[in-house]
Protein backbone atom coordinates (compact mmCIF):
# COMPACT_ATOMS: atom_id res chain seq x y z
CA UNK A 1 0.00 0.00 0.00
CA UNK A 2 1.59 3.32 -0.45
CA UNK A 3 2.20 6.14 2.41
CA UNK A 4 0.61 8.42 3.60
CA UNK A 5 0.81 11.99 2.23
CA UNK A 6 -1.59 13.34 4.69
CA UNK A 7 -1.15 12.45 8.88
CA UNK A 8 -3.26 14.06 11.11
CA UNK A 9 -2.69 13.16 14.84
CA UNK A 10 -4.77 14.09 17.71
CA UNK A 11 -5.39 18.00 16.25
CA UNK A 12 -7.35 19.76 18.42
CA UNK A 13 -7.59 23.12 17.91
CA UNK A 14 -9.83 26.15 20.17
CA UNK A 15 -10.38 29.42 18.85
CA UNK A 16 -10.24 31.27 22.33
CA UNK A 17 -12.46 29.32 24.22
CA UNK A 18 -14.70 27.98 20.88
CA UNK A 19 -14.18 24.84 19.70
CA UNK A 20 -13.08 24.32 16.24
CA UNK A 21 -11.99 20.59 16.14
CA UNK A 22 -11.17 18.29 19.17
CA UNK A 23 -9.07 14.98 19.27
CA UNK A 24 -8.59 14.29 14.84
CA UNK A 25 -6.74 11.45 13.65
CA UNK A 26 -7.36 9.96 10.51
CA UNK A 27 -4.41 9.74 7.45
CA UNK A 28 -4.65 9.94 3.46
CA UNK A 29 -2.79 7.67 1.10
CA UNK A 30 -1.21 8.43 -1.95
CA UNK A 31 -3.08 8.44 -4.70
CA UNK A 32 -6.66 8.44 -2.67
CA UNK A 33 -9.47 10.60 -3.88
CA UNK A 34 -9.97 11.93 -0.46
CA UNK A 35 -13.30 13.48 1.20
CA UNK A 36 -14.00 15.52 4.10
CA UNK A 37 -17.39 16.25 4.82
CA UNK A 38 -19.66 17.65 7.18
CA UNK A 39 -22.90 20.50 7.91
CA UNK A 40 -21.35 24.14 7.85
CA UNK A 41 -19.65 24.87 10.90
CA UNK A 42 -18.10 21.14 11.64
CA UNK A 43 -14.78 22.02 11.13
CA UNK A 44 -13.36 21.23 7.48
CA UNK A 45 -12.02 24.87 7.02
CA UNK A 46 -10.54 24.42 10.52
CA UNK A 47 -8.78 21.12 9.32
CA UNK A 48 -7.60 22.55 5.74
CA UNK A 49 -6.03 25.79 7.48
CA UNK A 50 -4.29 23.86 9.96
CA UNK A 51 -3.04 21.47 7.29
CA UNK A 52 -1.80 24.56 5.67
CA UNK A 53 -0.44 26.58 8.32
CA UNK A 54 -2.67 29.12 7.84
CA UNK A 55 -3.60 28.58 11.99
CA UNK A 56 -1.98 27.03 14.67
CA UNK A 57 -2.78 23.80 16.60
CA UNK A 58 -3.79 23.57 20.30
CA UNK A 59 -3.02 20.22 20.34
CA UNK A 60 -1.98 17.50 18.26
CA UNK A 61 0.19 17.70 15.19
CA UNK A 62 -0.09 16.92 11.23
CA UNK A 63 1.85 16.11 8.80
CA UNK A 64 1.67 16.28 4.76
CA UNK A 65 4.66 14.26 2.61
CA UNK A 66 6.17 12.99 6.32
CA UNK A 67 6.84 17.23 7.01
CA UNK A 68 5.51 18.54 9.95
CA UNK A 69 3.09 21.61 8.84
CA UNK A 70 3.60 24.27 10.63
CA UNK A 71 7.35 23.72 10.79
CA UNK A 72 7.86 22.80 7.43
CA UNK A 73 5.39 24.48 5.89
CA UNK A 74 6.98 26.32 3.42
CA UNK A 75 8.62 23.36 1.61
CA UNK A 76 5.02 21.46 1.81
CA UNK A 77 3.85 24.46 -0.14
CA UNK A 78 5.86 23.50 -2.90
CA UNK A 79 4.08 19.88 -3.47
CA UNK A 80 0.63 21.66 -2.43
CA UNK A 81 -1.88 23.04 -4.63
CA UNK A 82 -5.00 24.39 -2.89
CA UNK A 83 -8.00 26.25 -3.71
CA UNK A 84 -9.95 28.02 -0.91
CA UNK A 85 -13.93 28.31 -0.37
CA UNK A 86 -13.87 32.11 -1.10
CA UNK A 87 -11.92 33.35 -3.78
CA UNK A 88 -10.04 36.85 -3.21
CA UNK A 89 -7.46 38.32 -5.03
CA UNK A 90 -5.51 41.67 -5.01
CA UNK A 91 -7.62 44.28 -7.00
CA UNK A 92 -6.45 45.99 -9.68
CA UNK A 93 -3.63 43.25 -10.82
CA UNK A 94 -4.82 41.45 -14.21
CA UNK A 95 -5.50 37.65 -14.19
CA UNK A 96 -2.23 36.93 -15.94
CA UNK A 97 0.03 39.01 -13.56
CA UNK A 98 -1.77 37.64 -10.74
CA UNK A 99 -1.09 33.65 -12.24
CA UNK A 100 2.84 34.90 -12.73
CA UNK A 101 2.70 36.30 -9.54
CA UNK A 102 1.90 32.92 -7.98
CA UNK A 103 4.24 30.80 -10.03
CA UNK A 104 6.78 33.48 -9.26
CA UNK A 105 6.60 31.57 -5.68
CA UNK A 106 7.83 28.09 -7.52
CA UNK A 107 10.97 27.44 -9.38
CA UNK A 108 9.46 26.00 -11.75
CA UNK A 109 7.82 27.02 -15.65
CA UNK A 110 4.16 27.26 -15.03
CA UNK A 111 3.15 29.72 -18.10
CA UNK A 112 2.36 26.91 -20.37
CA UNK A 113 -0.07 25.05 -17.98
CA UNK A 114 -1.60 28.58 -17.07
CA UNK A 115 -2.37 28.44 -20.87
CA UNK A 116 -3.54 25.16 -20.75
CA UNK A 117 -5.83 25.51 -17.89
CA UNK A 118 -7.07 28.75 -18.95
CA UNK A 119 -8.18 27.57 -22.56
CA UNK A 120 -10.19 24.30 -20.80
CA UNK A 121 -11.63 26.80 -17.98
CA UNK A 122 -12.79 29.20 -20.76
CA UNK A 123 -10.73 32.28 -18.95
CA UNK A 124 -9.83 35.52 -20.43
CA UNK A 125 -6.30 36.08 -18.45
CA UNK A 126 -6.25 39.55 -20.05
CA UNK A 127 -9.19 40.97 -17.86
CA UNK A 128 -8.93 42.72 -14.90
CA UNK A 129 -9.43 40.81 -11.19
CA UNK A 130 -11.88 43.02 -10.09
CA UNK A 131 -14.24 42.89 -13.30
CA UNK A 132 -14.02 38.97 -12.56
CA UNK A 133 -17.68 37.42 -11.99
CA UNK A 134 -17.37 34.93 -8.63
CA UNK A 135 -17.55 31.88 -10.62
CA UNK A 136 -14.24 33.50 -12.73
CA UNK A 137 -12.54 33.87 -9.37
CA UNK A 138 -12.87 30.42 -8.50
CA UNK A 139 -11.16 29.13 -12.05
CA UNK A 140 -8.58 31.94 -11.48
CA UNK A 141 -8.34 29.93 -8.46
CA UNK A 142 -8.54 26.59 -9.61
CA UNK A 143 -5.65 27.81 -12.15
CA UNK A 144 -3.35 29.38 -9.54
CA UNK A 145 -3.91 25.77 -7.05
CA UNK A 146 -3.01 23.47 -10.42
CA UNK A 147 -0.63 25.91 -12.34
CA UNK A 148 2.83 23.76 -10.40
CA UNK A 149 1.54 20.50 -10.86
CA UNK A 150 1.52 19.84 -7.27
CA UNK A 151 1.70 16.29 -5.82
CA UNK A 152 -1.58 17.34 -3.48
CA UNK A 153 -3.94 19.15 -3.90
CA UNK A 154 -6.18 20.22 -1.54
CA UNK A 155 -9.75 22.00 -1.95
CA UNK A 156 -12.16 23.69 0.60
CA UNK A 157 -16.03 23.43 -0.64
CA UNK A 158 -14.45 24.12 -4.52
CA UNK A 159 -17.29 23.89 -6.81
CA UNK A 160 -19.56 26.76 -5.11
CA UNK A 161 -20.45 29.15 -7.85
CA UNK A 162 -19.46 27.14 -10.83
CA UNK A 163 -22.15 26.02 -13.34
CA UNK A 164 -22.98 22.31 -13.73
CA UNK A 165 -20.92 22.46 -16.64
CA UNK A 166 -17.91 23.68 -15.54
CA UNK A 167 -18.48 21.67 -12.17
CA UNK A 168 -18.05 18.79 -14.32
CA UNK A 169 -14.71 19.93 -16.66
CA UNK A 170 -13.04 20.49 -13.35
CA UNK A 171 -14.20 17.28 -11.72
CA UNK A 172 -12.68 15.64 -15.06
CA UNK A 173 -9.34 17.59 -14.31
CA UNK A 174 -9.14 16.75 -10.90
CA UNK A 175 -9.74 12.88 -12.50
CA UNK A 176 -6.86 13.48 -14.64
CA UNK A 177 -4.58 15.02 -12.05
CA UNK A 178 -5.92 11.38 -9.93
CA UNK A 179 -4.55 9.40 -12.59
CA UNK A 180 -1.17 10.79 -13.09
CA UNK A 181 -0.87 9.79 -9.22
CA UNK A 182 -2.11 13.12 -7.53
CA UNK A 183 -3.72 13.19 -4.23
CA UNK A 184 -6.74 15.13 -3.71
CA UNK A 185 -8.57 16.07 -0.49
CA UNK A 186 -11.97 17.99 -0.85
CA UNK A 187 -13.83 19.13 1.61
CA UNK A 188 -17.79 19.45 0.87
CA UNK A 189 -20.65 19.77 2.41
CA UNK A 190 -22.80 18.51 -0.21
CA UNK A 191 -22.77 14.61 -0.30
CA UNK A 192 -23.74 14.24 -3.77
CA UNK A 193 -20.04 15.79 -4.72
CA UNK A 194 -18.32 13.45 -2.73
CA UNK A 195 -20.05 10.89 -3.69
CA UNK A 196 -18.76 11.80 -7.63
CA UNK A 197 -15.11 11.68 -6.91
CA UNK A 198 -14.03 9.86 -3.46
CA UNK A 199 -12.53 7.05 -2.59
CA UNK A 200 -13.02 7.71 1.29
CA UNK A 201 -14.54 9.89 2.94
CA UNK A 202 -14.29 11.11 6.69
CA UNK A 203 -17.20 12.66 8.09
CA UNK A 204 -16.96 15.39 10.43
CA UNK A 205 -19.67 16.61 13.38
CA UNK A 206 -19.32 19.22 15.79
CA UNK A 207 -15.19 19.29 15.72
CA UNK A 208 -15.36 15.97 16.17
CA UNK A 209 -14.43 12.76 13.53
CA UNK A 210 -17.44 10.58 14.01
CA UNK A 211 -16.71 8.19 10.98
CA UNK A 212 -14.63 7.30 8.51
CA UNK A 213 -15.16 4.99 5.66
CA UNK A 214 -14.65 3.67 2.00
CA UNK A 215 -17.36 5.93 -0.52
CA UNK A 216 -18.81 1.64 -1.31
CA UNK A 217 -19.94 1.26 2.35
CA UNK A 218 -21.43 4.69 2.76
CA UNK A 219 -23.09 4.15 -0.67
CA UNK A 220 -24.56 1.16 1.11
CA UNK A 221 -25.41 3.03 3.64
CA UNK A 222 -27.32 5.19 1.55
CA UNK A 223 -30.65 6.76 2.71
CA UNK A 224 -33.58 7.72 0.83
CA UNK A 225 -35.94 10.36 1.45
CA UNK A 226 -39.27 9.19 0.32
CA UNK A 227 -42.68 11.37 0.75
CA UNK A 228 -45.93 10.01 -0.21
CA UNK A 229 -49.72 10.67 -0.85
CA UNK A 230 -52.17 8.32 -0.87
CA UNK A 231 -55.31 8.21 -2.92
CA UNK A 232 -57.70 6.29 -0.50
CA UNK A 233 -57.63 5.71 3.27
CA UNK A 234 -55.75 3.13 5.17
CA UNK A 235 -51.96 4.20 4.65
CA UNK A 236 -51.50 3.77 8.33
CA UNK A 237 -52.18 -0.08 7.88
CA UNK A 238 -50.36 -0.62 4.82
CA UNK A 239 -47.26 1.65 6.30
CA UNK A 240 -47.30 -0.28 9.36
CA UNK A 241 -44.92 -3.09 8.87
CA UNK A 242 -42.55 -0.90 6.58
CA UNK A 243 -39.97 -0.34 9.57
CA UNK A 244 -39.20 -3.87 8.97
CA UNK A 245 -37.87 -3.31 5.07
CA UNK A 246 -35.72 -0.13 6.57
CA UNK A 247 -37.39 2.48 7.00
CA UNK A 248 -37.25 4.95 9.76
CA UNK A 249 -38.71 8.25 11.00
CA UNK A 250 -42.37 7.69 9.47
CA UNK A 251 -44.39 10.49 9.85
CA UNK A 252 -48.34 9.92 8.56
CA UNK A 253 -50.41 13.15 8.44
CA UNK A 254 -54.23 12.06 7.02
CA UNK A 255 -53.86 11.00 3.61
CA UNK A 256 -49.34 11.91 3.39
CA UNK A 257 -46.61 9.86 4.68
CA UNK A 258 -42.90 10.73 4.71
CA UNK A 259 -40.05 8.76 5.93
CA UNK A 260 -35.99 7.40 5.88
CA UNK A 261 -35.39 4.48 3.84
CA UNK A 262 -32.41 2.36 3.35
CA UNK A 263 -32.32 -0.83 3.21
CA UNK A 264 -33.77 -3.50 -0.29
CA UNK A 265 -36.05 -0.82 -2.25
CA UNK A 266 -37.50 -3.71 -4.19
CA UNK A 267 -38.80 -4.32 -1.01
CA UNK A 268 -40.24 -0.76 -0.17
CA UNK A 269 -42.05 -0.98 -3.61
CA UNK A 270 -43.49 -3.98 -3.08
CA UNK A 271 -45.58 -2.29 0.35
CA UNK A 272 -46.34 0.79 -1.51
CA UNK A 273 -47.32 -1.38 -3.99
CA UNK A 274 -50.77 -1.88 -2.17
CA UNK A 275 -51.52 1.82 -1.68
CA UNK A 276 -53.45 3.86 -4.14
CA UNK A 277 -50.54 6.45 -5.01
CA UNK A 278 -51.74 9.78 -5.63
CA UNK A 279 -48.34 11.41 -5.71
CA UNK A 280 -44.67 9.66 -4.62
CA UNK A 281 -41.29 11.23 -4.34
CA UNK A 282 -37.96 9.05 -3.71
CA UNK A 283 -34.92 11.81 -3.29
CA UNK A 284 -31.56 12.35 -2.21
CA UNK A 285 -31.63 13.65 1.89
CA UNK A 286 -28.99 16.68 2.53
CA UNK A 287 -26.21 15.82 4.24
CA UNK A 288 -27.70 17.53 7.20
CA UNK A 289 -30.98 14.99 7.00
CA UNK A 290 -28.48 12.03 6.48
CA UNK A 291 -26.59 13.24 9.55
CA UNK A 292 -29.97 13.47 11.83
CA UNK A 293 -30.93 10.10 10.76
CA UNK A 294 -28.24 7.86 10.37
CA UNK A 295 -25.47 9.54 12.41
CA UNK A 296 -26.74 10.80 15.24
CA UNK B 1 12.15 38.54 -4.06
CA UNK B 2 8.76 37.85 -5.53
CA UNK B 3 6.71 39.62 -2.64
CA UNK B 4 9.18 42.80 -2.25
CA UNK B 5 9.06 43.66 -6.13
CA UNK B 6 5.07 43.38 -5.89
CA UNK B 7 4.77 44.97 -2.94
CA UNK B 8 7.06 48.11 -4.48
CA UNK B 9 4.72 47.27 -8.02
CA UNK B 10 1.99 47.85 -6.40
CA UNK B 11 3.12 50.95 -4.86
CA UNK B 12 4.82 52.90 -7.65
CA UNK B 13 1.87 55.43 -7.97
CA UNK B 14 1.54 56.36 -4.53
CA UNK B 15 5.97 56.46 -4.46
CA UNK B 16 5.61 58.51 -7.46
CA UNK B 17 2.80 61.39 -5.80
CA UNK B 18 4.52 60.77 -2.53
CA UNK B 19 7.87 61.69 -4.01
CA UNK B 20 6.43 64.81 -5.96
CA UNK B 21 4.32 66.12 -3.27
CA UNK B 22 7.05 66.31 -1.03
CA UNK B 23 9.68 67.62 -2.95
CA UNK B 24 7.25 70.62 -4.27
CA UNK B 25 6.87 71.47 -0.70
CA UNK B 26 10.40 73.69 -0.52
CA UNK B 27 10.43 74.47 -4.34
CA UNK B 28 7.23 76.38 -3.18
CA UNK B 29 8.61 77.85 -0.03
CA UNK B 30 12.12 78.43 -1.33
CA UNK B 31 11.54 81.66 -2.54
CA UNK B 32 10.20 82.99 0.68
CA UNK B 33 13.99 82.51 1.84
CA UNK B 34 14.88 86.02 0.68
CA UNK B 35 12.48 87.40 1.92
CA UNK B 36 13.02 85.97 5.78
CA UNK B 37 16.81 86.87 5.55
CA UNK B 38 16.62 90.37 3.64
CA UNK B 39 14.12 91.58 6.37
CA UNK B 40 14.94 89.80 9.08
CA UNK B 41 14.20 93.18 11.77
CA UNK B 42 10.58 92.86 10.56
CA UNK B 43 9.98 89.23 10.66
CA UNK B 44 11.42 89.12 13.74
CA UNK B 45 9.18 91.73 15.38
CA UNK B 46 6.27 89.43 13.46
CA UNK B 47 7.22 85.87 15.40
CA UNK B 48 7.60 87.49 18.69
CA UNK B 49 4.02 89.17 17.93
CA UNK B 50 2.82 85.97 18.37
CA UNK B 51 4.16 85.09 21.82
CA UNK B 52 6.86 82.83 23.63
CA UNK B 53 4.42 80.20 23.80
CA UNK B 54 3.26 79.80 20.24
CA UNK B 55 7.23 79.92 18.80
CA UNK B 56 7.65 77.34 22.29
CA UNK B 57 4.91 75.13 20.65
CA UNK B 58 6.25 75.04 16.45
CA UNK B 59 9.50 75.00 17.91
CA UNK B 60 10.60 77.97 16.25
CA UNK B 61 13.81 79.95 17.71
CA UNK B 62 14.05 83.25 16.48
CA UNK B 63 17.56 82.77 16.29
CA UNK B 64 18.05 80.05 13.74
CA UNK B 65 14.89 80.90 11.80
CA UNK B 66 16.61 83.45 9.89
CA UNK B 67 19.28 81.54 8.94
CA UNK B 68 18.72 78.68 5.19
CA UNK B 69 19.12 75.74 7.69
CA UNK B 70 17.12 77.13 10.07
CA UNK B 71 14.69 78.16 7.74
CA UNK B 72 14.33 75.05 6.24
CA UNK B 73 14.27 73.48 9.37
CA UNK B 74 10.65 74.77 10.06
CA UNK B 75 9.39 74.20 6.59
CA UNK B 76 10.89 70.36 7.44
CA UNK B 77 8.47 69.81 10.30
CA UNK B 78 5.77 70.26 7.84
CA UNK B 79 7.07 67.61 5.49
CA UNK B 80 7.86 65.08 8.54
CA UNK B 81 4.36 65.58 9.28
CA UNK B 82 2.43 64.36 5.80
CA UNK B 83 6.06 62.09 5.86
CA UNK B 84 4.93 60.40 9.01
CA UNK B 85 1.24 59.97 8.24
CA UNK B 86 2.98 58.45 4.60
CA UNK B 87 5.30 56.25 6.45
CA UNK B 88 2.62 55.20 9.21
CA UNK B 89 -0.11 54.38 6.30
CA UNK B 90 2.44 52.14 4.54
CA UNK B 91 3.34 50.40 7.38
CA UNK B 92 -0.09 49.65 8.31
CA UNK B 93 -0.82 49.14 4.43
CA UNK B 94 1.72 46.72 3.63
CA UNK B 95 0.82 43.86 6.20
CA UNK B 96 -3.04 44.92 6.22
CA UNK B 97 -3.21 44.96 2.25
CA UNK B 98 -4.14 40.88 2.37
CA UNK B 99 -6.39 41.41 4.52
CA UNK B 100 -8.26 44.43 2.61
CA UNK B 101 -8.67 42.18 -0.26
CA UNK B 102 -8.97 39.00 1.56
CA UNK B 103 -6.03 37.56 -0.18
CA UNK B 104 -4.17 36.36 2.42
CA UNK B 105 -4.72 32.51 2.14
CA UNK B 106 -3.37 33.08 -1.23
CA UNK B 107 0.29 34.32 0.03
CA UNK B 108 0.68 32.48 3.29
CA UNK B 109 -0.24 29.33 1.25
CA UNK B 110 2.77 29.72 -1.28
CA UNK B 111 6.03 28.67 -0.60
CA UNK B 112 7.53 31.24 1.14
CA UNK B 113 7.82 31.30 5.18
CA UNK B 114 5.70 33.96 7.03
CA UNK B 115 9.25 35.56 8.25
CA UNK B 116 10.53 35.89 4.62
CA UNK B 117 7.04 37.57 3.22
CA UNK B 118 7.59 40.02 6.76
CA UNK B 119 10.85 40.65 5.76
CA UNK B 120 10.18 41.64 2.06
CA UNK B 121 7.19 43.46 3.07
CA UNK B 122 9.72 45.79 5.51
CA UNK B 123 12.57 45.93 2.81
CA UNK B 124 9.94 47.30 0.16
CA UNK B 125 8.38 49.44 3.02
CA UNK B 126 12.17 50.89 3.29
CA UNK B 127 13.42 50.92 -0.20
CA UNK B 128 10.38 53.00 -0.87
CA UNK B 129 10.54 55.54 1.82
CA UNK B 130 14.06 55.43 1.02
CA UNK B 131 13.19 56.52 -2.81
CA UNK B 132 10.53 59.38 -1.69
CA UNK B 133 12.90 60.69 1.13
CA UNK B 134 15.90 60.87 -1.56
CA UNK B 135 13.68 62.75 -4.20
CA UNK B 136 12.82 65.20 -1.30
CA UNK B 137 15.91 65.78 -0.30
CA UNK B 138 17.59 66.40 -3.58
CA UNK B 139 15.20 68.58 -4.28
CA UNK B 140 15.01 70.39 -1.68
CA UNK B 141 18.42 70.98 -1.47
CA UNK B 142 18.61 72.61 -4.93
CA UNK B 143 15.83 75.13 -4.35
CA UNK B 144 17.12 76.03 -1.59
CA UNK B 145 20.47 76.47 -2.44
CA UNK B 146 19.24 78.24 -4.96
CA UNK B 147 17.63 81.00 -2.77
CA UNK B 148 20.56 80.99 -0.10
CA UNK B 149 23.05 83.62 -0.45
CA UNK B 150 25.93 80.94 0.51
CA UNK B 151 26.62 77.47 0.07
CA UNK B 152 24.45 75.62 2.48
CA UNK B 153 27.22 72.87 4.78
CA UNK B 154 26.11 69.77 3.12
CA UNK B 155 26.64 67.61 6.43
CA UNK B 156 24.15 69.01 8.72
CA UNK B 157 21.84 69.60 5.72
CA UNK B 158 21.42 65.56 5.37
CA UNK B 159 21.44 64.99 9.10
CA UNK B 160 18.45 67.49 8.84
CA UNK B 161 16.80 65.61 6.44
CA UNK B 162 17.72 62.34 8.21
CA UNK B 163 15.77 63.38 11.11
CA UNK B 164 12.38 63.21 8.95
CA UNK B 165 14.20 59.85 7.63
CA UNK B 166 14.34 58.44 11.09
CA UNK B 167 10.65 59.63 12.52
CA UNK B 168 9.37 58.04 9.10
CA UNK B 169 10.86 54.92 10.22
CA UNK B 170 9.75 54.71 13.36
CA UNK B 171 5.97 55.54 12.30
CA UNK B 172 6.36 52.84 9.53
CA UNK B 173 7.84 49.84 11.64
CA UNK B 174 5.05 51.15 14.36
CA UNK B 175 2.20 50.51 11.52
CA UNK B 176 4.36 47.28 10.90
CA UNK B 177 2.91 46.17 14.54
CA UNK B 178 -0.10 47.36 14.82
CA UNK B 179 -0.99 45.55 11.37
CA UNK B 180 0.04 42.50 12.63
CA UNK B 181 -1.24 42.61 15.59
CA UNK B 182 -4.45 43.40 14.67
CA UNK B 183 -5.24 40.91 12.23
CA UNK B 184 -8.79 42.04 10.87
CA UNK B 185 -7.35 45.55 10.23
CA UNK B 186 -8.51 46.93 6.28
CA UNK B 187 -8.79 50.60 6.83
CA UNK B 188 -5.44 52.47 7.21
CA UNK B 189 -5.20 55.90 6.45
CA UNK B 190 -7.41 56.94 9.54
CA UNK B 191 -5.10 55.12 11.24
CA UNK B 192 -1.94 56.62 9.32
CA UNK B 193 -3.55 60.27 9.76
CA UNK B 194 -4.62 60.00 12.92
CA UNK B 195 -1.86 58.47 15.27
CA UNK B 196 0.64 60.62 13.40
CA UNK B 197 -0.91 63.63 14.64
CA UNK B 198 -1.33 62.74 18.29
CA UNK B 199 2.18 62.46 18.31
CA UNK B 200 2.74 65.75 16.50
CA UNK B 201 0.41 67.33 19.29
CA UNK B 202 1.92 65.65 21.48
CA UNK B 203 5.05 67.10 20.34
CA UNK B 204 3.92 70.47 20.95
CA UNK B 205 2.61 69.85 23.88
CA UNK B 206 5.97 68.81 25.02
CA UNK B 207 7.52 71.87 23.32
CA UNK B 208 5.24 73.77 25.30
CA UNK B 209 5.89 72.29 28.72
CA UNK B 210 9.48 72.09 28.16
CA UNK B 211 11.12 69.26 30.17
CA UNK B 212 12.22 65.21 28.92
CA UNK B 213 9.11 63.35 30.20
CA UNK B 214 6.09 63.99 27.35
CA UNK B 215 9.44 64.25 24.90
CA UNK B 216 10.17 60.65 25.37
CA UNK B 217 6.69 59.88 23.91
CA UNK B 218 7.02 61.03 20.00
CA UNK B 219 9.10 60.42 17.52
CA UNK B 220 8.39 64.30 16.71
CA UNK B 221 10.86 65.25 19.88
CA UNK B 222 13.02 62.54 19.29
CA UNK B 223 15.12 63.71 16.38
CA UNK B 224 15.52 68.06 16.48
CA UNK B 225 15.95 69.95 13.93
CA UNK B 226 17.24 73.14 16.27
CA UNK B 227 19.64 70.73 17.99
CA UNK B 228 21.25 69.31 14.80
CA UNK B 229 21.59 72.66 13.77
CA UNK B 230 23.43 74.08 16.87
CA UNK B 231 25.17 70.33 17.78
CA UNK B 232 25.84 69.42 14.50
CA UNK B 233 24.96 66.34 15.98
CA UNK B 234 21.90 64.74 17.13
CA UNK B 235 20.77 63.96 20.54
CA UNK B 236 22.32 61.13 21.70
CA UNK B 237 19.77 59.57 23.96
CA UNK B 238 17.06 60.30 21.83
CA UNK B 239 18.58 58.85 18.62
CA UNK B 240 19.19 55.39 20.77
CA UNK B 241 15.49 55.86 22.11
CA UNK B 242 14.36 55.88 18.58
CA UNK B 243 16.36 53.64 17.02
CA UNK B 244 16.04 51.00 19.82
CA UNK B 245 12.23 51.36 19.34
CA UNK B 246 11.78 51.40 15.97
CA UNK B 247 14.02 47.61 15.76
CA UNK B 248 11.57 46.64 18.42
CA UNK B 249 8.36 47.58 16.92
CA UNK B 250 9.94 45.63 13.48
CA UNK B 251 10.72 42.67 15.57
CA UNK B 252 7.27 42.76 18.09
CA UNK B 253 5.46 42.74 14.38
CA UNK B 254 7.46 39.76 13.00
CA UNK B 255 6.80 37.82 15.83
CA UNK B 256 3.22 38.32 16.14
CA UNK B 257 2.93 38.26 12.10
CA UNK B 258 4.74 34.67 12.33
CA UNK B 259 2.16 33.36 14.66
CA UNK B 260 -1.02 34.71 14.25
CA UNK B 261 -3.79 32.76 13.21
CA UNK B 262 -5.03 33.59 9.89
CA UNK B 263 -9.20 33.96 10.57
CA UNK B 264 -11.38 32.97 7.41
CA UNK B 265 -11.53 36.18 5.18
Amino acid sequence: MAGNVIDIQHLTKFYGKHLGIDDVSFSVDEGEVFGFIGPNGAGKSTTIRLLLALIFPTSGSATIFGKDCIKQAPEIAREVGYLPSEVSYYEGMKVMDLLKYAAGFYHKDCIPRIHELAERLELDLNRKVDDLSYGNRKKVGIIQGLAHSPRLIILDEPTGGLDPLMQRAFFDLLREENRKGVTIFFSSHILSEVQKLCDRVAILKDGRLIKLQKMSELQKDRYKKVRLVSAAPGIDAVLGNIADKGAVDLKIDGDTASFMFRGDLNGMISVLERLDLKDLSIEEPSLEEVFIHYYQ
Amino acid sequence: MNVLVNEIRGYRKSLLGWSIGLGAIMIIYAPFLSTFTSDSASMREFFSNLGQSSLDALGINLDLIFGPLGFFNYILGFMTLAAGIQALSLGLRVIAEENRYKATDFLLTKPVSRVSIYLQKLLAGMICLLIIDLVADIVSFLSLSAAADSSLPVGTFVMLVGTMTLVQMFLFTLGLLIASAISRLKQTIGIGIGLTLAFYLMAMVANLLGGDTLSWLTPFKYYEGNYVIVHDAYDTKYLLMGVALTVAFAVAGLVIYRRRDVAVS
